[in-house]
């Protein structure tokens, strides 16, 4: 609000005349009754200082599925996926309609009905899925077999469709390629490539998928969810044999930020005593003084959210809420073999143990954030922790045989102050080789990216676990062809990052 | 400012003093007076204790920021578009790219971009100078993706080479001669992150008031077109040279390519 002045003064020898008083006082008194603006709050004072209502800037919406595949010690693909309900995965059905992730026990949808006023939500999904070969429940999907599989975010019934990970139309055939070599025996011709017409999603037997999308909404209430599709090949025939291609979603999770917008004004109202002085009355004490200089000084030296215009202050008033933000990120120029311990493997789901190998650039330098070496007291700045994290994984093959069961496992975990370390379950990520080498036998490299995702409200940890040293990503392999050998793991570049929101709760 | 503590109290059947009034309505000494205060120097000491900031206090859009762009039509990237240039760069892949306006420092930001991609990066292609073409493979040049923050500033731990597409050999041989190019084995998402944080140093500096850019590039390095060599650089032009086929001698170019799909880009700046 522009400033005010006194509209009169009080001159020596004037006679008393009410109005005089009362301008002034309503001066005052109108600027305190709602009308202190930005330009009269000193904004280097508050940023300093001040507090803010729980959840006043942000909010966080949350649902996820912590669920196993029950890759332990057996050297399957997978070894109960006949029996889903244990482990809450969800059945993604072959259609090419897209639709809500849901729980296959419950039909219970992956998805979020959030209240809000003209906000922006930031979305982030994570899921992974599992394939299942043909008639060989106990095998991954043979190369022959591709799920292309997509994702994507619904908002209100509503796709996005740039959240879609595949081709939004399809067919989307990539333009063929023709190659021509000397020599009659090597003679070929790949104007009709089998298969290419299939490169609309996701193809491999395991792999895990992150979404991010930002979107302004308006006043209401918002379901989000994530959704998924299956695409038919490009003739329209269904998978090899006509028994299509099972596919389960295990880990799965959605997370909400609401950055808030423009809130509705729920609080009181301004409430400033002040006397009036009326004609004929005796210029008291308590008049021109108590009732109203005074009451208002009171008032000054005690402000509330009424006495302040809405939308008054900006960034420069205001604290930042974020706590504890952090990066790391590795970046070898080549990848890097995963140095397991001799015969080691995937411990299990959310198991500690040898198999585990923090992910590092090959020279000593590990994948993992402490926040400068403080560490996280989520006691002392409770809130919701989100953590983000990226690992290339060029390489998952074993040493001779080029079954697409070799299977790299990478998951997230944290230390607490007392040492004792977290391998986080519902973080974990399962991408498997499937780029056979065609001439000799073994497989290529992948170059697949494993993205890592991990929300957690304070209040849901321990008090041991509120002080967090460190968080970093580890790799681990499982044997999923049956091939009874450990699969090597090859990494290259990847980051992790972390940051809190204090006072924010899901 | 402190709390206001007036120069003046009148006192009862004391004279009324018209300065000592005037100026506890305004007088230039802080903390003194009401108007000089309440004119711009309110401070959180004048806060009432418990005073928290409430939502409808904040003016939209000074805790975070949020945008996100992106495209649903395909779109190729070849090796050979810009044919006897030295393509060494990369190039932004429209739809994961993002220019914003960046109101405020802000204390954490991030940076997502998302593809679907297919990679045409031929696996070992023949070396048209040996007996067996096959018996001798070549190595395909680089394809990449990396976000890039401003102009031309890549960040490398964003980098993803691109594996090889697999190549068959058409003769039977084993393990997967019926498949054929399966191009489908590289089918990738990604949804790569970058992040700038305050006190932190490059390339994950703060995000600061003004404007920002960001995006995912491609690489496809380059495959000069027309020439006839085993050298890395012209691996991909093999001659048919008619001799030991009906067809006549001609010059086939292999190109590498990479098809974006759906793609998107989204920033999240927090105050």
């Amino acid at each position: 609000m522009p400033h005010t002045f006194p509209p009169r003064r009080i001159r020596p020898g004037e006679p008393a005349d009410p109005d005089v008083f009362n301008e002034t006082f309503q001066a005052v008194a109108g600027k305190l009754s709602g009308k202190l603006g930005e330009q009269d709050i000193d904004a280097a004072s508050l940023k300093s200082s001040v507090s803010v209502v729980e959840e006043g800037y942000y909010d966080a919406h949350h649902i996820y599925r912590a669920s196993d595949p029950r890759w332990t010690t057996s050297h399957l693909w997978i070894l109960n996926w006949e029996t889903p309900s244990a482990d809450n995965p969800a059945s993604l059905l072959d259609n090419a309609s897209w639709q809500a992730v849901a729980d296959t026990s419950s039909d219970d949808v992956l998805e979020l009905n959030i209240a809000s006023s003209e906000d922006t939500f930031v979305i982030f999904a994570q899921v992974q899925y599992i394939g299942f070969g043909l008639n060989t429940p106990g095998m991954p999907p043979s190369p022959g077999d591709p799920l292309r599989l997509q994702f994507a975010l619904q908002v209100d019934g509503v796709t996005m469709d740039d959240t879609a990970t595949g081709a939004f139309f399809y067919p989307d055939t990539p333009p063929q390629q023709w190659y021509r070599a000397d020599g009659v025996g090597y003679d070929f011709d790949f104007r009709h490539i089998q298969y290419i017409q299939n490169t609309v999603g996701m193809n491999n037997g395991a792999n895990a998928t992150r979404i991010i999308r930002a979107l302004p909404v308006t006043d209401g209430t918002h379901n989000v969810r994530l959704v998924y599709r299956r695409i038919p090949r490009n003739n329209f025939g269904v998978d090899n044999d006509g028994a299509g291609i099972s596919i389960l979603a295990f880990n799965r999770r959605l997370f909400v930020l609401r950055i808030k917008g423009n809130p509705s004004y729920a609080g009181g109202v301004p409430s400033v005593d002040v006397s009036a002085v009326e004609d004929g009355q005796t210029v008291s004490l308590g008049n021109i003084f108590t009732n109203s200089l005074e009451s208002m000084r009171q008032t000054t030296n005690a402000l509330r959210a009424e006495n302040i215009e809405r939308s008054a202050l900006r960034n420069e008033h205001l604290p930042s809420l974020v706590y504890g933000s952090d990066v790391a990120y590795i970046a070898p120029a080549s990848s890097v073999p995963v140095t397991f311990v001799a015969f080691s493997t995937y411990p299990g789901y959310g198991v500690d143990g040898l198999g585990w190998t923090t992910a590092n650039n090959g020279v000593g330098t590990n994948l993992e954030i402490t926040n400068g070496g403080a560490g996280w007291d989520l006691s002392a700045n409770p809130g919701t922790m989100i953590v983000l994290a990226n690992l290339q994984i060029w390489k998952v093959a074993y040493a001779a045989d080029e079954s697409v069961g070799a299977v790299c496992v990478v998951t997230l975990a944290y230390t607490n102050s007392l040492g004792a370390r977290t391998v986080l379950g519902e973080c974990e990520v399962y991408i498997n080789g499937h780029n056979p080498n065609p001439v000799v036998t073994g497989m290529e490299p992948i170059g697949d990216d494993a993205p890592l995702m991990w929300i957690v409200d304070s209040n849901d940890l321990s008090a041991d676990d509120k002080l967090i040293d460190k968080i970093e990503v580890l790799v681990s392999r499982h044997d999923g062809g049956g091939v009874l050998a450990e699969p090597d793991v090859k990494t290259q570049r990847g980051m992790i990052t972390a940051f809190v929101l204090r006072d924010v709760h899901t | 400012m402190p709390d206001i503590t007036f120069d003046y109290i009148p006192a009862t059947g004391a004279v009324l003093q018209p300065d000592g009034f005037n100026r506890d309505l305004y007088q230039q000494t802080s903390g003194k007076s009401l108007f000089e205060t309440l004119n711009g120097n309110v401070t959180y000491p004048n806060l009432d204790a418990a005073f928290e900031v409430e939502s409808h206090l904040i003016r939209p859009g000074q805790t975070g920021i949020a945008r996100s762009d992106g495209r649903i039509f395909s779109a190729d990237y070849f090796s050979d578009l810009w044919a006897g240039l030295n393509n060494s760069f990369y190039t932004p892949i429209g739809g994961a790219c993002l220019s914003f306006r960046v109101p405020y420092d802000m204390s954490y930001a991030l940076f997502s971009a998302s593809v679907f991609l297919t990679v045409w990066r031929q696996f070992g292609p023949p070396d048209p100078n040996a007996d067996d073409p096959f018996d001798t493979r070549l190595t395909t040049p680089d394809i990449r993706i990396q976000m890039f923050y401003g102009d031309g500033n890549g960040i490398a731990y964003t980098r993803r080479e691109l594996p090889q597409t697999v190549f068959f050999k058409n003769d039977g041989g084993a393990p997967n001669a019926s498949i054929g190019m399966v191009e489908q084995y590289t089918c990738h998402h990604y949804n790569l992150l970058h992040a700038k944080i305050a006190g932190k140093s490059a390339p994950n500096q703060q995000l600061t008031k003004g404007y920002a850019t960001f995006g995912l590039a491609v690489y496809v390095s380059q495959n000069l077109n027309g020439q006839q060599t085993s050298g890395t650089d012209y691996q991909l032009n093999l001659i048919f040279d008619g001799a030991d086929d009906e067809r006549p001698d001609s010059y086939y170019k292999g190109i590498q390519r990479v098809r974006t799909y759906v793609r998107n880009a989204t920033v999240m700046g927090l105050l």
